[in-house]
């Protein structure tokens, strides 16, 4: 009479918490029913009181298959095992497979680092195991075959520097799709240094002037990406054409550069700016500052015209101060 | 049947409900009552480390400090209080300014005073520390008790009522920013706060007036105080 | 549950941050009583390396003198009124320009020295330390607070009849000339200094030659009109004396890289930008700075408060000066001050102590830490405690 649908829905629902309510009122439910069943079949009997429900089978928790969890592979590898086969390429970090002792992670309060299991900062960062030193002497071994000797007289970067300055470089690209071309195929770059070409001094600034952001200070080579026609030969033949131009036109002497002020001076220049004319007047004084009667080859004057340079060529900073302060201190006559 | 079977799972999935009402903690907290505050003081640290009572502290659950609450030796619980209650537009940074110089001016008003002060008894009746003062303030303008209006007969009658010790603390510090801000203009919010609140330490000014008032006007209205259960 | 017991002791702890809270115990402040350390002597040109760290006091007749006019930064101007005394801190960068003031050779030209550092970390006041010392010594002061004022908040501005294209600003010109009067008016008395040439300002005034000079400052005073060329002729005199030996001038001024702004908030009456080397008394100002004289000192302080807002990144002089302040000045000697050393926190928290303004004496630590040692933050931070 109590058995019924709605109740075992109900325990499929509510399982985790009202199981325990239900499943009693299901086992006692159960129970009237064996009740029932045996007061009509066997009247001879004395039915013995089942309290503690011996008779009863349990059910039997539905027990899911726990599959057995091997070590972890590292402990099974051999030391002198191919690591190229356990790792052929580039892949993220596997801890399993790694057979290192590995930590990653910044700790603090004396707390120890990391280990290698489910970091993600090892996952995260890239790894090279791909490329052990056996790995690429086996691929550079299979590639053998497909290489000819390094040309003598190519040994050093100064020596390849000197015979092929110049450096172009361009991109291949396939697509296995309904069209196999790419556009950013016709760019072109070129790359060299500047002291490669015969330059002289006028015709250095200017050339570094006329290159302007192609042309990098700190590694002293111009740069020139060519991408403005549809082909790379034209694009090729465009910074040709740019390079020789501008080599060309570095050479010229306009005569509106004859009009180059002391503004415009890329360098700071001592002999030329006011610094050198308030040395005069110092050593001059109280008489009028004359040039010609002050010796700038003293040590206190070369080391006071050196200090003023650095400060404005190599920027000011606590050293160049320092020096600079000594400087003064020393042709001032300062201890 | 089935609705009291629902009662049931209800009260089964939400088993500290009732534990929590009954602990007085606040009912929308998502700490149930087994959840200790936190110790910020270092001092007060060392002093459960010592007397040992740091077995109550071990294996019990610890709230999270609140965002604003440091171990640093500017901060005090009630001036963070201070602080958020006077605090707008969510500007706290601006507030906390505002408090530093207001202490800053107590100290300089406290000072001048005792520059000018003529006997030794003058002199040693003032107190430089800002904190004090402005503890000592919140405690003189703290009211005992409110009043409630309760409307009995179509008639409104004013009754007092009991406080509990946080309302008492934010009536007290509201009437003492109130006091403060009804200043002139021309004087900055920390003078016109540091006058409130070495007054206040003093029992004078506007602030422990509104409170002596209020105690006046409970005193004036206790024969309605029955009406609380009328 | 058993991740957050091991967390509940870790909760504690992380209470206690780092080393300054420390616990230590609660000081009783009746019995605790610190007294900073102090110079022998409050005459600066007696001080020495042992008194560096040291405070000494300005007496307060020099305090009327010298600052009373242009006063000294706010904060240090608050403290004087709450303390009772004007108490300087004897440092290092001071010592030395102090030391190279009191061997200066008359015979050559104008030291110059430019003061450079970070803010708060004591630029203005060793300035105004190495002016007391001047003043004390018998120097001439020619002190000039900051010039951004003038440039910024200028009430009158016209145009200079003496020298074309330039701006007068009047009103300020006259106040210099009174703060000027305030400083050297016994000095420049007891040196009997007349005025070399005869000036006619009109047809009914003139300055005859060889009048006092003061006379020439009072008319400059008076006569607002012309205040901006008195203050030329003023320091041409000036430099002239120097020179001579008759007297010795120190040159102090304070933000020395504002006069090389491309822009001020100044409008000339036709409505056209000034930049700070069109007004008059910022080009007098220059002569000074100038090493066509001997007999004197300038010391200048380079400050970010006192460029265009966008040449603040720095605080070194080259950067602040421009070339064209920096060529003006060659060569000078760049003096850096630095943030206080601990002993100098501990002396200055002392201090404070001392004077019943840092009332709790255990957050000395937390103090030093979260000013970095920059003496403003560290007043300041001392404030609400």
């Amino acid at each position: 009479m109590i058995v019924s649908k709605p109740w075992n829905e109900l325990f499929v629902t509510c399982r985790s918490v009202a199981s325990i309510h239900v499943r009693s009122l299901f086992q006692t439910s159960a129970l009237l029913q064996t009740e029932t069943e045996g007061l009509l079949d066997d009247d001879e009997e004395f039915r013995v009181i089942d309290l503690k429900k011996t008779s009863q089978k349990s059910v039997k928790k539905f027990q899911r298959e726990e599959k057995p969890v091997l070590p972890p592979r590292y402990t099974r590898m051999p030391v002198d095992q191919d690591w190229a086969s356990v790792w052929p390429g580039p892949r993220s970090f596997h801890p399993a497979t790694v057979p290192l002792p590995m930590f990653q992670g910044n700790m603090s309060d004396g707390l120890p680092p990391v280990g290698k299991f489910a970091n993600a900062e090892l996952m995260k960062i890239p790894n090279f195991l791909h490329l052990t030193p056996p790995a690429v002497k086996k691929q550079t071994e299979a590639l053998r075959k497909f290489c000819t000797a390094w040309p003598e007289g190519l040994e050093t970067d100064e020596k390849i520097e000197q015979h092929f300055p110049l450096e172009v470089i361009t991109s291949d690209y396939c697509h296995s799709a309904p069209k196999i071309r790419d556009p950013k195929a016709r760019i072109v770059t070129v790359k060299f240094k500047v002291k490669a070409l015969k330059l002289g001094k006028h015709s250095k600034d200017k050339f570094k002037r006329l290159c302007k952001d192609n042309y990098s200070e700190e590694r002293d080579d111009v740069c020139i990406v060519a991408d403005r026609c549809p082909v790379r030969k034209q694009n090729y033949e465009y910074a040709m054409y740019l390079i020789t131009a501008l080599y060309h036109e570095a050479w010229n002497f306009a005569e509106w550069e004859k009009e180059k002020s002391e503004v415009d001076m890329e360098y700071y220049d001592w002999d030329l700016n006011k610094s050198k004319q308030s040395y005069v007047q110092l050593k001059c004084w109280p008489g009028k500052p004359n040039p010609e009667t002050v010796d700038f080859n003293t040590p206190e004057a070369i080391k006071y015209r050196n200090a003023v340079t650095d400060l404005f060529n190599k920027g000011e900073d606590v050293d160049t101060l320092a020096k600079y302060k000594e400087a003064v201190k020393d042709i001032l006559g300062l201890s | 049947m089935l609705n009291s079977f629902s009662n049931l799972i209800f009260k089964t999935l939400n088993p500290l409900s009732s534990a929590a009402r009954s602990a007085n903690v606040r009912c929308m907290s998502r700490y149930g009552p087994q959840f200790i505050d936190p110790v910020v003081d270092p001092q007060e640290q060392k002093k459960i480390r010592e007397t040992g009572d740091l077995q109550t502290y071990l294996f019990r659950p610890i709230k999270s400090a609140p965002g604003n609450y440091t171990c640093s030796h500017y901060f005090d619980p009630e001036v963070a209080k201070f602080t958020n209650i006077l605090m707008s537009g969510g500007r706290k940074a601006l507030c906390r300014e505002l408090m530093d110089k207001t202490f800053e001016q107590i100290k300089r008003n406290q000072i001048e005073r005792f520059n000018k002060a003529e006997t030794d008894e003058e002199r040693n009746a003032i107190i430089f520390d800002p904190l004090i003062i402005f503890h000592k303030a919140i405690e003189n303008t703290k009211p005992i008790m409110k009043l409630l209006k309760i409307k009995r007969g179509g008639q409104t009658y004013q009754v007092p009522y009991p406080i509990t010790e946080n309302e008492k603390r934010f009536r007290a510090i509201k009437w003492l920013i109130e006091a403060g801000n009804d200043k002139p203009n021309p004087i900055h919010f920390p003078q016109r706060m540091a006058i409130e609140f070495i007054d206040a330490a003093n029992n004078k000014g506007s602030a422990v007036k509104r409170k002596t008032e209020l105690h006046r006007q409970c005193e004036a209205n206790r024969a309605y105080a029955h009406y609380r259960w009328a | 549950m058993i991740v957050k017991l091991l967390r509940a002791p870790r909760l504690l702890s992380k209470c206690v941050v780092r080393n300054f809270s420390a616990v230590e115990p609660v000081v009783n402040l009746n019995e605790r009583k610190v007294f900073a350390k102090r110079a022998e002597t409050n005459d600066p040109a007696t001080h020495s390396e042992n008194d560096i760290g040291k405070f000494y006091t300005v007496s307060i007749e020099d305090n009327k003198k010298l600052f009373s006019f242009y006063e000294f930064p706010a904060q240090f101007e608050r403290n004087i009124k709450t303390f009772n005394e004007s108490a300087f801190m004897i440092r290092e960068p001071a010592l030395e320009i102090i030391n190279s003031l009191k061997t200066l050779d008359p015979t050559k030209p104008i030291l110059k020295f430019v003061i450079y550092g970070r803010f708060g970390e004591g630029k203005t006041m060793t300035f105004c330390h190495i002016c007391h010392f001047a003043h004390r010594a018998g120097w001439i002061l020619c002190y000039v607070p900051t010039s951004t004022i003038w440039m910024r908040w200028s009430k009158e501005v016209t145009f200079s009849e003496t020298k074309p294209e330039s701006i007068n600003i009047p009103l300020e010109s006259a106040q210099w000339l009174r703060n000027f009067k305030i400083q050297n008016a016994d000095l420049i008395s007891k040196l009997d200094l007349r005025v070399r040439d005869k000036i006619v300002w009109s047809a009914r005034e003139i300055t005859e030659k060889d009048a006092p000079l003061m006379e020439l400052v009072d008319h400059g005073i008076n006569r607002v009109k012309y205040a901006a060329d008195v203050v030329d002729v003023l320091i041409e005199n000036i430099k002239l004396y120097s020179t001579e030996q008759r007297c010795r001038t120190l040159v102090a001024i304070d933000g020395f890289n504002g006069f090389f702004n491309p822009k001020s908030n100044l409008k000339a009456p036709d409505k056209t930008p000034v930049p700070p080397l069109r007004v008059t008394i910022m080009q007098s100002l220059m002569k000074l700075t100038q090493a066509d004289w001997s007999n004197g000192a300038a010391v200048l302080t380079v400050d970010t408060k006192n460029s265009y807002p966008d040449n603040r990144e720095f605080v070194f002089p080259l950067y602040l000066l421009h070339k064209e302040g920096f060529e003006h000045l060659d060569p000078f000697i760049p003096v850096y001050v630095p943030a206080l050393n601990p002993k100098e926190v501990n002396n200055l928290l002392d201090y404070y102590e001392e004077k019943k303004w840092l009332l709790k004496p255990q957050a000395r630590e937390e103090i030093e830490f979260l000013s970095t040692r920059n003496p403003y933050h560290l007043t300041e931070l001392c404030g609400p405690l």
